[in-house]
Order: C-alpha cells, then sequence, then structure tokens
C-alpha cells in the first residue's frame, strides 16, 4: 500500500462534512476545467442540502432505518406502521414550516455492517437532514456513531441504555433499562418472590438491561439463580426451557428480543412452563401477542403504553390506528415511532432552520403532545431522554396491556453530560 | 452445433501456439478487451456517481478480489470451503482493531493477513490429507467459520461484541476508490501473471481435474493445495483489510456464514475459474443488493433468491463460464531440451522389491513378492484375475502403501514415499483405464507433462504424431487407443528409467496392439528404461516380454521366458483355477 492508502485510512474527524462536499465540488470542477467539459454537468451534489434556507425552500428530509427482515423484524414493521401513521397525519396538518416531510425508508436487516451502509447512503447520496429509526443497540451504536462523524441528528425510538449522548448526536424516545426495572424488579418481588431467573438474546441490550435488572435485585434483596444468553436468531429453546425449569425461579426476568421471543415463548408453552412461571420483561410486548397468544395472559410487566390510557389524543391514535392496520393489540415502538415526528417539527421550527447541528440543538428540551398524557413531554436536555409516565400492567386475553397500578412518571436514570 | 464448432475453432487457434516456439503476434483477447474497458469505465466512476455510489463500487471491489481468492481455492484448485469469511474477516478486523487502537492500519492489515495464510495452511494441512475426502474441507471450514463468529461476538474487549468496531468514515472516498481499484487490478494482475499463468497454476487446474493423474506426473498434491489455500485464504485477508474502512461498521458478519454463502454464490453466478466472473458476479451482487432494496423493499430477498436458484438451474458454468472457451493451461516457458540420452546415468538395477506384503481388511492379497528388474529389461506380470498384478502395481508406484516388505527405485529406498517423489526418481506409470485430464486437450497434457518433467524430451514419432494431428482434440474425443498412446507419451515426457504400464494393449485390435509391442520395444532399445508390464493378452507378452513373471495369489510361481513359463504346470493349474 502506497501513500494514497494511508491517506484513506485517514482518521481525522476534523474537517466538517459541509468541507468535504465543497473540496470534493471544487476538485471535479478542476476536472471540468482541464478539458472533460462532457462531465461539467454531472458535477453537482446533492449533499450540500443542509445550508438551504428555512421555510419554504424544499421539504424537510429524513432517512428511516428499521430492520424489516431478519431476527427483529416484528419490532421493525411495528415501528414502520406507527412512523408511517404518524408521517401522514403530519404532512395533512401542514408538515414542518409548511413544507412537507419526505422519508427514504430502507431495511438493515437487524445487521450492524448493513445499517452502518444505509446511514451513509442516506447521509451521502440522499443528504438527508435528520436520521429516525433502528431497534437493536447495536444498529444504534453505528447509527449514533455515523451520525455523529457527519453532524447528522438521529432519534431512536427504541428502549435504549446508557451511550456516549455527550459526543454524539442522537436522541433517545423510548424508555429506557432504569425507567422499566426500577419500578418492575420490585413489584415482582413482592408479588411472587426473590428468586429471580435472567435470560436474554446475546447482544449488547440484553446485558445491559439485565444488568441493570442485577442492580434493582440487589436493591430490593433478591437474588438470581441462574443467568444465560442465546444468539439472535435461536429456534429451539428446549435445553434453555429445562434450565429454567430445573431452576425454579420465582420470576424470569426476559430479554429475549425479536422472532426469538416468540419461539421461546410458544416453547415455553408447549414445554408446560408457561402459563404458570412469572415471566416478565421486555419479552412481553404487544407486537407479539397475536402470535404468541394465550401463552402469557396474565403476566405482569411495566409499560409506559396502554390501550386504557384516557386522553383525547390516545383515542384519537387508537381509532386511526386499528383503521388503518386493523384489530389487535398496538405496539409500543408503533406509538413512539407514531409522536416521534413531533419533536421533530417542534425542533426544526424552534431551529428557524434545517441546519443539522442548529435542529440537534433545538431538540434539547423540546416538547410535544403525545398519546401517553393531556400534558406535553420534554426531552429532558441534560441527557436527550424523556421521562415518561409508567404502569405496572397485566396482559389480558387479547393482547391487551391492562393498567394495574398507576407509577407515575419515572426518571429515564441516564447519566448526565 | 455451429456455434460449438466455431468456439472448437478458437480454441483450437488460441492453443495452437502453445507448443511451438515463442508466439508472435497474441491475438486479441475478448476477455481482456472487456476487462480493459471495464477498467477504464471504472477510473471515471468518481466524476458521475455521488460519494455514497463510489464508496458502494469500492466496497464492491474488495468483494469482488475476496471472490477471486475464493476462486483460487474452488475454481482453480477445487478445495471446498464454506467458511471464506473467516479469512476475509480477519483482514477487516486487523485494520479495524489497528485503526481503534491508533496502530498503523497498514501493521493490521499485515498481522490478518499472515495469519489469515498461516490459518489456510492449518486448516488446508488438516482437511487435505491423503485420507480425507473433498467433505472433510466442507464440514472444517463450516466449524470455522461458526468458531470465528462465536469469537467475535464474544470477545468484547478486542472485537467489541456484536456491536462490532466503528470505523471512522475516510476523508475523501474518490482517493480510497481509486486506491481500492488499483490495488485490486494490481493483485489480480499479479495473480493472473505471477500464479495463474504459470506452472503453480497448471499444477492446480491438474490436481483439480485428476488428482491422481497429477501425483503420478510428479506434482506433490499435498503441498500445493495447501500453498494454493493458503494464498487464496491471504488474498481473501488483503480483500478484507481493503474493505474495512469502507464498512463504518465491523461486525462479527464479517467472518461469518452469510458472508461466506455470499461470496460462494457470487463466484458461482459469475463464474467459477475465471477472472472476471467472480469480481463481476460480487459487485453486481453488493451494487444489486443497495439498488434493490432501494427498488423494492424487503422482498428484494426473494428475487436474490429466485435470481440465485435460476441462474444454478440455468448457467451452471455461470455468467462469464459462458464465453470462457480458451485453454484452461497456460503455455508455461517450455522447459530446457534434454541432455542427450546417452549421457543419462544408466544401468544397474531399475527396480527392486523384497518381501512385498499387502493385505486388504485382512485378506492377503501380496505375499511376500520378490522382484528384480534390471535397466533395459522388460518384465511382463502375468496372472489369473486376482492375482494381485495391479496392486503389485499400485504399491511400486506409490499409489497405495504396502503392508511389509521395501521397494527400492534406482538404489533409492522409496517404499514410504508418496507417488511424486518415486516419479522424481525416474518412475513413469499409466493406468489401466487410462487415466487423463477431462476437458484437457492433448497439448495441454503435454504441457503438463512437460511441465512437471523440467525438461524437453522429444517424442518418439509414433507419439509425436499424436500431438501433431489431434493435438487440439479434448481427450473425450480420443479413440481408446489414443488415450493410451497419450498416456504412454506423458510418461515419455519424464524420460523415465522405469516405466510401469497397467495392461497397456485392453480393449486395442490386434494390429493396434501388435503395433504397440513394437514401440514398447523401440522405446525400451532407445532409451534403456526398464518396463513393467501388466498384460493378459499372451500373444502380446511374448512379442513384448524379455522375462515372464507369473503371480497367483500373491505369491510369483514362476518366471523366466514365455516359454518356459506357459510349459510350468503350476502356471497352468492356476490359469485353470486348480489347486
Amino acid at each position: 500500500m502506497n501513500k494514497d492508502g494511508s491517506s484513506g485510512y485517514d482518521n481525522s474527524l476534523g474537517a466538517p462534512v459541509s468541507r468535504r462536499a465543497f473540496a470534493r465540488g471544487a476538485g471535479r470542477l478542476a476536472f471540468g476545467l482541464a478539458g472533460a467539459g462532457a462531465f461539467g454537468g454531472l458535477t453537482g451534489f446533492a449533499g450540500g442540502a443542509q445550508a438551504a434556507a428555512f421555510k419554504g425552500a424544499r421539504p424537510f428530509k429524513i432517512g428511516f432505518v428499521a430492520p424489516l427482515t431478519g431476527p427483529v423484524a416484528p419490532e421493525g414493521i411495528a415501528m414502520q406502521r406507527g412512523f408511517e401513521l404518524g408521517l401522514e397525519e403530519l404532512n395533512a396538518a401542514g408538515g414542518i414550516a409548511g413544507q412537507p416531510i419526505e422519508v427514504v425508508r430502507q431495511d438493515d436487516q437487524a445487521v450492524p455492517a448493513v445499517a452502518g451502509t444505509v446511514l451513509k447512503k442516506f447521509i451521502q447520496e440522499d443528504g438527508v437532514d435528520m436520521v429516525v429509526g433502528t431497534i437493536t443497540s447495536d444498529e444504534e451504536t453505528v447509527a449514533s456513531q455515523i451520525c455523529a462523524a457527519y453532524n447528522v441528528p438521529v432519534m431512536f425510538l427504541e428502549a435504549g441504555f446508557w451511550m456516549p449522548f455527550c459526543k454524539s448526536t442522537c436522541v433517545l424516545l423510548g424508555e429506557t433499562s432504569y425507567s422499566l426495572l426500577g419500578p418492575l424488579v420490585p413489584f415482582m418481588a413482592e408479588k411472587f418472590g426473590k428468586k429471580f431467573l435472567l435470560i436474554g438474546s446475546d447482544f449488547e441490550f440484553p446485558h445491559q438491561y439485565l444488568n441493570v435488572g442485577k442492580s434493582f435485585i440487589a436493591k430490593a434483596g433478591g437474588s438470581v439463580v441462574d443467568e444465560f444468553y442465546a444468539p439472535l436468531g435461536t429456534a429451539d429453546w428446549s435445553s434453555s426451557i429445562a434450565k429454567i425449569k430445573s431452576a425454579a425461579p420465582d420470576v424470569i426476568l426476559s430479554a429475549v428480543v425479536g422472532g426469538d421471543a416468540i419461539a421461546f415463548v410458544k416453547q415455553a408453552k408447549s414445554f408446560g412452563l408457561l402459563p404458570g412461571a412469572h415471566l416478565t420483561g421486555i419479552t412481553l410486548q404487544p407486537e407479539f401477542y397475536p402470535p404468541m397468544g394465550d401463552a402469557v395472559d396474565g403476566l405482569y410487566t411495566v409499560s409506559r403504553y396502554s390501550e386504557e390510557i384516557k386522553t383525547a389524543g390516545n383515542a384519537a391514535f387508537i381509532a386511526a390506528y386499528k383503521k388503518k392496520y386493523g384489530e389487535g393489540p398496538i405496539p409500543l415502538v408503533g406509538v413512539t415511532a407514531y409522536y416521534s415526528l413531533r419533536f421533530v417539527k417542534a425542533a426544526v421550527e424552534k431551529a428557524g432552520t434545517y441546519d443539522r447541528k442548529a435542529v440537534f440543538e433545538a431538540l434539547k428540551g423540546v416538547a410535544a403532545t403525545t398519546p401517553l398524557s393531556d400534558q406535553p413531554l420534554t426531552l429532558n436536555p441534560s441527557n436527550l431522554s424523556v421521562d415518561y409516565p409508567m404502569y405496572v400492567c397485566q396482559i389480558q386475553r387479547g393482547g391487551l396491556f391492562k393498567i394495574v397500578k398507576d407509577l407515575g412518571v419515572v426518571s429515564a436514570g441516564l447519566k448526565t453530560c | 452445433m455451429s456455434w460449438q464448432k466455431a468456439r472448437e475453432r478458437s480454441r483450437a487457434h488460441r492453443f495452437a501456439t502453445l507448443n511451438g516456439r515463442a508466439t508472435a503476434a497474441r491475438s486479441l483477447r475478448p476477455g481482456r478487451v472487456l476487462a480493459a474497458l471495464l477498467l477504464a469505465i471504472a477510473a471515471l466512476c468518481p466524476f458521475f456517481l455521488n460519494e455514497f455510489k463510489v464508496g458502494l463500487i469500492a466496497l464492491g471491489l474488495t468483494y469482488g478480489l475476496f471472490a477471486v481468492g475464493l476462486d483460487l481455492a474452488w475454481g482453480r484448485a477445487g478445495i471446498i470451503s464454506i467458511g471464506h469469511a473467516v479469512f476475509f474477516g480477519l483482514g477487516v478486523y486487523g485494520v479495524a482493531i489497528a485503526m481503534a487502537r491508533d496502530v498503523s492500519p497498514l501493521a493490521g492489515a499485515a498481522a490478518g493477513i499472515v495469519l489469515a495464510a498461516l490459518l489456510g495452511v492449518a486448516i488446508a494441512a488438516a482437511g487435505l490429507r491423503r485420507s480425507t475426502n473433498p467433505s472433510t474441507m466442507a464440514v472444517l471450514t463450516l466449524a470455522v467459520t461458526l468458531l470465528a463468529e462465536k469469537i467475535a461476538r464474544s470477545w468484547w474487549s478486542v472485537t467489541g461484541g456484536s456491536t462490532g468496531i466503528f470505523v471512522q468514515p475516510i476523508a475523501s472516498t474518490d482517493a480510497y476508490y481509486w486506491f481500492c481499484l488499483a490495488a485490486t487490478t494490481v493483485v489480480v494482475g499479479a495473480l493472473w501473471l505471477a500464479v495463474l499463468r504459470r506452472p503453480f497454476g497448471n499444477r492446480l487446474v491438474a490436481i483439480r481435474l485428476n488428482s491422481q493423474r497429477a501425483e503420478h506426473l510428479g506434482i506433490p498434491v499435498y503441498r500445493e493445495r495447501v500453498v494454493g489455500f493458503a494464498l487464496s485464504a491471504a488474498v481473501s485477508a488483503l480483500a478484507g483489510s481493503l474493505a474495512a474502512p469502507l464498512m463504518s461498521s465491523v461486525s462479527p458478519d464479517r467472518v461469518g456464514i452469510v458472508l461466506s454463502t455470499q461470496v460462494l454464490v457470487w463466484v458461482a453466478i459469475g463464474g467459477k475459474g475465471t477472472i472476471l466472473g467472480p469480481i463481476l458476479g460480487a459487485m453486481a451482487a453488493t451494487y444489486g443488493q443497495d439498488a434493490l432494496a432501494t427498488w423494492m423493499g424487503d422482498s428484494y430477498l426473494l428475487l436474490l433468491g429466485v435470481l440465485f436458484i435460476g441462474s444454478v438451474l440455468l448457467v451452471p458454468a455461470g455468467i462469464a463460464g459462458q464465453f470462457q472457451s480458451g485453454p484452461q493451461l497456460a503455455d508455461a516457458a517450455p522447459p530446457a531440451p534434454a541432455p542427450a540420452r546417452a549421457s543419462l546415468p544408466r544401468g544397474g538395477d531399475g527396480l527392486v522389491c523384497e518381501g512385498v506384503v499387502k493385505r486388504f481388511s485382512g485378506n492377503i492379497v501380496l505375499d511376500g513378492v520378490d522382484l528384480r528388474v534390471p535397466a533395459g529389461e522388460i518384465v511382463c506380470l502375468i496372472g489369473p484375475n486376482g492375482a494381485g498384478k495391479s496392486t503389485l502395481l499400485n504399491i511400486l508406484s506409490g499409489a497405495i502403501a504396502c503392508d511389509a516388505g521395501s521397494v527400492t527405485l534406482r538404489g533409492m529406498r522409496v517404499e514410504s514415499q508418496p507417488p511424486h517423489r518415486r516419479i522424481a526418481a525416474g518412475l513413469a506409470r499409466t493406468f489401466q483405464i487410462p487415466s487423463l485430464f477431462p476437458g484437457l486437450s492433448v497439448s495441454e497434457h503435454l504441457v503438463l507433462a512437460r511441465q512437471e518433467a523440467g525438461v524437453r524430451v522429444a517424442l518418439p514419432e509414433a507419439y509425436a504424431r499424436l500431438e501433431r494431428e489431434h493435438g487440439e482434440r479434448r481427450v473425450e474425443d480420443l479413440s481408446l487407443s489414443d488415450r493410451r498412446s497419450l498416456e504412454i507419451a506423458m510418461a515419455l515426457c519424464a524420460n523415465p528409467a522405469v516405466l510401469l504400464l497397467d495392461e497397456p494393449a485392453a480393449g486395442l485390435a490386434r494390429n493396434e496392439a501388435n503395433r504397440l509391442a513394437r514401440t514398447l520395444r523401440a522405446l525400451r532399445d532407445e532409451l534403456g528404461c526398464a518396463i513393467v508390464c501388466v498384460e493378459h493378452d499372451m500373444e502380446i507378452v511374448r512379442d513384448l516380454a524379455d522375462r515372464v513373471v507369473c503371480l497367483h495369489r500373491g505369491r510369483i510361481i514362476s518366471e523366466g521366458s514365455m516359454d518356459a513359463v506357459s510349459a510350468d504346470p503350476e502356471v497352468r493349474r492356476a490359469y485353470l483355477g486348480l489347486r
């Protein structure tokens, strides 16, 4: 490898994207002047979009990335449904600052490397103003790093954990492991007993989630009888279920996600673990209810959404969602995706420009009304996440998350900058 | 049909120069023109594509180089690997880990490539041993790729676990693209000129087509395959190290089973055993996957599957394979002319075996055979079916090992040596069913034989004529007697001191068989080589043999002149099946 190659490996992030784009353009111009006039007309570059004027200039462009195939496709599809509904409503109501929102969409298969490629495409080719989406923490990590490198704001909608927020350009609209487990662990320990068994999918988020769970279990005076992980895409859970049965825990705290969660619960039922065992955790999601069926009836979990939440916004949302997608439980991530664009709209209008940096700054402390409460919710400027009102819910036949205890507003618990 | 003929003609035309003196003007090959055209277009890409597309094509190029690396093992040497992403991944992780730790990426790339080559040697050394079969390599490479993915997922401190390692975007995509293009061109060009179009490349093809014949031409099959696989691994790792800066996230799937199978698909669709095929296959898949994903959402996976199945069924040789009609072997530089025959050391014992014993699952097949064949003698081995004649020949040539006894070739103990060592010591052999390279022409067979002989020997007229008249014909199109002649001609290229022939007259017409006997005697007179010949046709034996040895139930029961042996009552009893 020669000098050219080592410059290709340049590690510095010093130059902002706009300067690079300019340099590219200049290089091309030089080439054009050098005589290749035929290429002259082709040298325009779409990426300089962030410098555009605010009102009336052009639609606001969002890159929406979701795992629509692969192991976490159920969540990805649920997220896309909510997002499309919110997009339709917002565009029908006039979009952002009088301009419609334009969306480019792509599947990333929940593979981090693919997510990286998709995001580069959004940024380099489509010149998006902002990125929304992703499910797994692996995708989120890649997305936060690429978006930071190009200074593009990115909004995550799934449950999250601590990330280097201070350096990055991401905001977290999902709940956190702290806000989920803080109330859940003591509730389960008090109701069913203090012997916990932990099981999760083998990637970063489940590990983090269950580690947070362990700290709350210790605080509640409980104990962990066993803990194990299976890679995403695991189809056979019989040995795990046998281990759980022999450990006989009071509570199973599960961070098995995606299609694996469905396989796990169905097999738990056929091996006689469910119903009977007290399974809880992020495995219990409304979007999994139809395939899981009555195996999860009567189980408890903590959530920030229930169709029972009595707000005008929620009633309208439920009606619109069921009209568009039919009956059935409404997925939490779908709800988040639905109202996510309201935060974007508020931030862009507050910034008064599409400039990516200004929009990111404006996201800090921005507020929007959601179906979750009558009061607007605020993106906490210190840690770029939301403190949500949370509930203990019991799953009813048919998939309704019935509210059994109102926990009030629970802190996201993330480190602050 | 006429198309077929035209192809045959062009093939003949191209190969006509193969054995001649230095060629005059090389004809413009369509493949080369296409390659040059594609290269020119590729070099201009950054001027009319946006940054993302340029990066995507650069990634496609590195995947193309990876596919070329796999093709070296699969398409050329015929070694199946279901886990080639391991080698690619070593390059990717080498660079990513180095960059994450502020070490020079070049050091990371070098480490990845060296590790890949060593791992390639280890896997091939274990999976290509004589006692293994092709599925051994498949299972072994599959196991390694699954293990590597597990390690990449679990070794958080080094690999970043399932999230992987983030690689900062490169400063100038255009510059890096050109660098990738240049690197790929240089590496592929070097592989073509320094490996594939050299004797080593010919050896890989020979081993793939017929490893038994390759071994009996003197090719060290095991060593060459291990080297070929290690080279394939190193090229794959180099491709990985080029790809790393384009990936933004280096995650465990880059060493895993999915990428391993994807690269197999690219090579299969593009065309195994070609240069452009794997590159274009990989680039089309990389670029097309992105375009399809944008265009048709998540149903693109379905379309990819249909495309793959369709291409495997309809175009089994791959896209580039459809257009490949040229010779499969390189016109390796012709070896120096042999020194005059008379100056070769001759005389003494050509071949001696003592107390050779062979059992097959408890049944004794050879039971203490002693045989001494001096230089210049023709010994014919006769005996009823099952006497152990072919087994003895196989033990002499090294195709199988004996359980006890010794084999001495021109004073050298060789009973524990592999066939290629015995060939080097002056042995050559033919098989009962001619063992040739399917799909290769007569000339190509002789190119291989001469290349391995290391000297250029003028063939006796009977064989020179075969080359002259049928040089461009594929062996499948030859008559049985011509195929036997070709096998003998190949043996003669090495100027052997001992020639083993297994039923050279079987299936020949009477006049052909008589001519063969005359030719063999003339050969012996001219070359002074010892000939051991298994033969059933007693008329030929009478014509040919200086001495006849009769084997029965694994023992020599009689030897001497044809008349003496045929008069031996024990021989008669053996042939009549009496005890």
